[in-house]
């Protein structure tokens, strides 16, 4: 019970500055607002330069910020679920690479020269799914974990080098686009497509409860979770998929955004102290969403002074942190 | 009764067969062979993690081939001798994944999986244990633990893999007398594979023995080591 109570203390905690960040981050920018206009633009958003700044700019972002936080680490806690190992995240299994590879070849080549930003976030999701199907088809011929880890990570190095030839002979425009979409931002996406983004991120959510019971179980090995009536395969490929999902359709949106999906569920782990998903699923989405919106409020008060690319600053930032808790942690046993 | 018929075990070609072999719930057997010789492997196709090369095992006079891992998981209770814990898992969460194969679709344990969790932990002795982490637990506690999270799959039948690997002689001692007393009074059929021949022989086990030549066959209890030896050469 008194386990159950701290966890409840905790979410509501993370729930309560999620809440204040949101606000804050709605009111704070280059152009003045009060309180007055951003409730204005939230209830009733009109034409107006105030209600367009905070509905039209602010808030895609700050939702964009909290949708990816949570999807990414929401995809890190299956991945290191299904690897059994705290190393995994939605970037091993090369479907992060999936989408940089033909995000690389749209901008660099012009292969697909049809040259819209639609185009760009299909292809983001098309690469995650292509690369998620062939890490499932190994999936299915593989018996053991750390083999197919191991496929994930020479995978993204085979496209890592791909990338590397075509960013070579591309010119000096091009390759500079490139760059920048392989920065991360949170700011190419409009209200519109905020709540498709939801939507997908929710699917995910909603497929990973039916999951618990499963990923509860691999916490012993896969050998022990099958015996406890586990089907392996199955958990298998509904990992990947759902991360997959996530993983593609935020990368396609959002650049490819490092150390988010790594990092969160280790944390989380040590908060929460729990081995059940349940807690840990919604754990992730909140402390993953509070992240991300913290990490992009930071870059935004820091705007004047310096351009810092968000995955500078999620790495500036959670590893110190990640150092500290683990740290903290290393006379507890486990 | 877990029936086993002219089975052939093996990865590709068959390292082992087994003509006749039964366990009864009630039934304390050790399986008993050198390194090598097939015990592992007859646990794995028993358990339905190997595909069975030719022949039959059945429970109940069923078939369990090409059950599902689900219904076998109500069978078929299974522990190693690998478990060593993992970080922020609790003992008493530990031995409620026994309950997985009774939990709904959401995976939501009911109060009476946790009643019957505690119950386990309670019958094999280790309850002071239930708010400590698995990682911190010594290797004779981790067996009792694991003991308990068989007991808790609630299945008539337990496999056991080596559990005495790790242990010491007096830890070995406990965990024969208590698979002994639980096999009794809760009507299990236990079946364990050791290299503890001196405390199969003093505890008077059934055996089924795993030879060199691979041909699997059930064997009275016995009284000599060298005895027991001679037959596994």
């Amino acid at each position: 019970m008194n386990q159950t109570k701290s966890h409840l203390i905790l979410l509501l905690s993370a729930g309560i500055l999620l809440l204040v960040v949101f606000l804050l981050y709605l009111k704070t920018g280059y152009f003045h607002t009060t309180w007055e206009h951003v409730f204005q633009a939230l209830t009733n958003p009109s034409d107006e330069v105030s209600s367009t700044v905070v509905w039209s700019f602010r808030l895609p972002r700050i939702l964009m910020a909290f949708l990816a936080g949570a999807a990414l680490s929401v995809a890190g806690m299956l991945m290191q679920n299904l690897f059994q190992n705290t190393l995994a995240g939605p970037d091993v299994l090369g479907i992060t690479s999936g989408s940089s590879l033909l995000v690389a070849l749209w901008m660099m080549t012009g292969i697909t020269a049809l040259g819209s930003t639609t185009d760009l976030i299909f292809l983001g999701i098309l690469g995650a799914m292509g690369m998620g199907a062939i890490m499932l088809l190994f999936a299915l011929k593989l018996r053991s974990a750390v083999h197919l880890l191991l496929i994930g990570l020479m995978l993204s190095s085979f496209i890592g080098a791909i990338i590397a030839i075509i960013q070579a002979s591309s010119g000096t425009q091009d390759l500079q686009q490139y760059v920048f979409w392989n920065f991360g931002s949170l700011q190419r996406v409009t209200i519109q497509q905020i709540p498709w983004i939801a939507i997908i991120t929710s699917l995910g959510v909603i497929l990973s409860l039916f999951q618990v019971r499963a990923l509860n179980a691999m916490v012993l090995g896969e050998d022990i979770a099958k015996s406890l009536g586990i089907s392996i395969r199955q958990v298998r490929i509904l990992s990947i998929l759902i991360s997959g999902i996530l993983t593609g359709t935020i990368t396609a949106f959002a650049g490819p955004i490092a150390f988010v999906g790594l990092a969160i569920p280790n944390v989380t782990k040590l908060l929460m102290k729990t081995q059940n998903h349940r807690v840990l699923l919604w754990s992730n989405i909140l402390f993953g969403a509070l992240f991300l919106g913290v990490c992009d409020f930071a870059i935004k008060l820091l705007e004047s002074y310096i351009a810092i690319p968000l995955n500078a600053l999620t790495a500036l930032l959670g590893v110190p942190f990640v150092s500290w808790m683990i740290l903290k942690n290393r006379h507890v046993t486990g | 009764m877990l029936q086993v018929n002219q089975l052939h075990i093996g990865y590709t070609g068959a390292i082992a067969t087994a003509e006749s072999l039964q366990l009864n719930p009630g039934d304390l057997v050790a399986l008993v062979g050198r390194n090598g010789s097939g015990k592992s492997t007859l646990l794995q196709t028993l358990r339905g993690s190997l595909p069975i090369l030719s022949g039959s095992v059945t429970i109940d006079e069923k078939e369990i081939t090409h059950w599902s891992p689900q219904s076998l998981a109500t069978k078929i209770a299974w522990l190693n001798a690998h478990f060593t814990g993992v970080s922020q898992l609790l003992v008493l969460d530990y031995v409620l994944l026994g309950r997985t194969p009774y939990l709904g679709i959401l995976g939501n344990p009911r109060e009476e999986d946790r009643q019957l969790a505690l119950h386990a932990l309670i019958r094999v002795g280790a309850d002071h244990l239930k708010d400590k982490l698995t990682a911190s637990l010594s290797d004779g506690e981790r067996q009792l633990v694991g003991l308990a999270r068989a007991l808790a799959q609630d299945t008539p039948y337990i496999f056991l893999d080596e559990p005495t690997a790790f242990l010491d002689f007096y830890h070995r001692k406990q965990l024969f007398t208590l698979l002994k007393e639980l096999a009794i009074s809760e009507q299990k059929g236990i079946l364990l594979s050791t290299h503890d021949l001196d405390l199969v022989i003093g505890f008077e086990l059934p055996l089924w023995l795993v030879p060199q030549d691979g041909s699997i066959r059930a064997h009275e209890p016995m009284q000599s080591r060298e005895a027991l030896e001679a037959l596994l050469i």
